[in-house]
């Protein structure tokens, strides 16, 4: 490197590029709105979970396990694109199933946000520096014993997953547009232990996005028609 | 003095401060010291590599009554060897300079840049605490705010009545130094974060230093995540991503770096801003550490 091209490079692209480092969050369309419809990162949300009298007696028993998942939007120039993952068949807790990306939280983790980043490092490196979080969601319960509090944050669309192969199959994207469409989410009933179930499932071809993360996206499309 | 909420020790928005200013113990302080005037060798091809930019931006125009500081001559001894780009001034000579712009115990100083503190409003700031004045808060947004919001640039250079030495010394105790970022690297990341650009973080690029990388366990948080809009984002949202960064650790064992001491007094005060208080600067930064060929290194 010449010194001229050393010159330019620390006195203007560098200073621009610290400075620009979360701009990939100012190209999500409708921030504020979204903003607008969580819950704001400073109160940890409270409560046994919204859908915790579906569950009734179908929990296993004790209190739920603590996990959190980071809803990813990607801002992408054909619009914002969900992060979702497929889990590798061979995992005890929703082997096979779509996912977002996140797990049970650990004693070290200081609020939700801080495991659904541990969680989604470990399991498709995304560093925590190409993530904005926007807010929470309300804490989901699932059948399994899991309360998950969902944390929606701005994905930078540079980012490039690598899957950790033990934890998950394969990373994909479906765009919000889609799962906000109350058109494209319908009921369909489950046998679960000798009771049927109500539970909820996109109609998204090659990727079956049902349960609890359709449920999580559900809860965002709810707060959202009640933002003016 | 409750219109206005003085005093104010982080941040002041610019209707508060324009509300203010009418006062007679508000010092402005004019902070515009461009990324460039961090070495004073001009290539006249790159504009923003004047040195003197700041001072002639100064001299065209400014917040009526505010002083011009230059990074280089007025926040850093540049003389001083091993301590990286941008040495602490000598805490005597910063004391006498206080006294020059007027600055004592009691002044509620207000320091502002081109626009988000980072270059360097928030040196200032923090070489203001580190001498045991608490008064001081960055103008959130900066002259950009400041002229957005449709207020008047003044060229005048006021004229002040200096007072003696600020009557402090700076608290080296809040100052992080080389050996004890050394004895601290075994530690579990999470104690320390680096405010620099990701590439430069991660060792893709290094056109300052002889070494790319970053020290072995630091986290990197690049400054301009706390920004939305040239000011810092909501308090609440910070302390959440801030937070998490340090995991289960308080705050106040918490080491900030960058480059050479600068951009991490950015990042301090927006751990301040969060209310993760107490964290403290690793002064010497990048350009010190790597100075010492004998220091380990970590890239990626």
């Amino acid at each position: 490197m010449s010194e001229s091209e050393r010159r330019g490079l620390m006195e203007q692209v560098l200073p621009g590029r610290a400075r620009q480092a979360a701009s990939f969050a100012e190209r999500l369309a409708g921030r504020d709105r979204l903003q607008q419809a969580l819950l704001p990162l400073t109160r940890v949300p409270a409560g046994p979970g919204w859908n915790r009298s579906e569950l009734e007696d179908l929990l296993p028993p004790g209190p739920p396990v603590e996990a959190a998942v980071l809803a990813g939007l990607v801002p992408r120039a054909q619009g914002t694109q969900v992060l979702l993952t497929r889990r590798t068949e061979a995992l005890r807790n929703h082997g096979g199933q779509v996912g977002f990306p996140g797990g049970r939280m650990e004693k070290r983790d200081r609020n939700p946000l801080a495991a659904a980043l541990r969680e989604s490092d470990e399991e498709i490196a995304l560093p925590s520096q190409q993530v904005l979080a926007l807010g929470y969601l309300d804490p989901f319960i699932t059948i399994s014993g899991f309360r998950v509090t969902p944390v929606v944050a701005v994905v930078d669309p540079d980012f490039v997953p690598r899957p950790e192969p033990g934890e998950v199959a394969e990373v994909f994207e479906v765009p919000l547009d889609y799962l906000m469409d109350p058109a494209n989410l319908r009921h369909v009933d489950v046998e679960h232990r000798g009771r049927v179930r109500h539970v909820l499932e996109y109609t998204w071809p090659g990727q079956r996005i049902w349960g609890a993360t359709a449920a999580i996206l559900y809860n965002l499309r709810r707060r959202l028609e009640h933002v003016r | 003095m409750s219109l206005t909420g003085l005093p104010w020790t982080t941040l002041v928005d610019v209707p508060r401060l324009a509300a203010a200013l009418a006062g007679p113990s508000v010092q402005v302080l004019d902070a515009r010291a461009t990324a460039s005037t961090a070495v004073r060798v001009v290539d006249a091809r790159f504009s923003l590599a004047d040195p003197q930019s700041g001072a002639a931006q100064y001299a065209a125009g400014h917040i009526a009554g505010a002083l011009h500081a230059d990074l280089n001559r007025d926040l850093s001894d540049l003389g001083r060897q091993g301590h990286g780009r941008h040495p602490l001034p000598d805490s005597d000579t910063f004391a006498a300079t206080l006294g020059r712009w007027g600055i004592g115990p009691d002044t509620q100083v207000v320091v502002y840049d081109a626009a988000d503190g980072s270059m360097a409003a928030a040196r200032l700031w923090w070489l203001l605490r580190l001498i045991g004045h608490r008064n001081v808060a960055v103008l959130d947004g900066g002259l950009a705010a400041w002229q957005a919001a449709g207020h008047p640039l003044d060229s005048e250079v006021p004229e002040v009545t200096a007072l003696g030495p600020y009557p402090g010394r700076f608290d080296m105790a809040q100052v992080v130094s080389a050996d004890e970022v050394q004895a601290r690297l075994a530690q579990r990341p999470g104690w320390l974060v680096d405010a620099r650009a990701a590439e430069r973080y991660r060792g893709d690029v290094e056109p300052l230093d002889r070494v790319a990388g970053h020290v072995p366990g630091a986290l990197n948080r690049p400054f301009g995540m706390n920004v939305h809009e040239g000011r810092l984002r909501p308090a609440a949202e910070l302390q959440a991503e801030l937070g998490a960064l340090l995991g289960d650790q308080p705050a106040r064992e918490t080491v900030l770096m960058c480059g050479s001491g600068v951009t991490a007094c950015h990042l301090l005060l927006a751990f301040e801003h969060a209310g993760l208080a107490g964290a403290r600067v690793f002064a010497d930064s990048w350009s010190g550490w790597s100075s010492d060929p004998s220091r380990p290194v970590a890239v990626g």
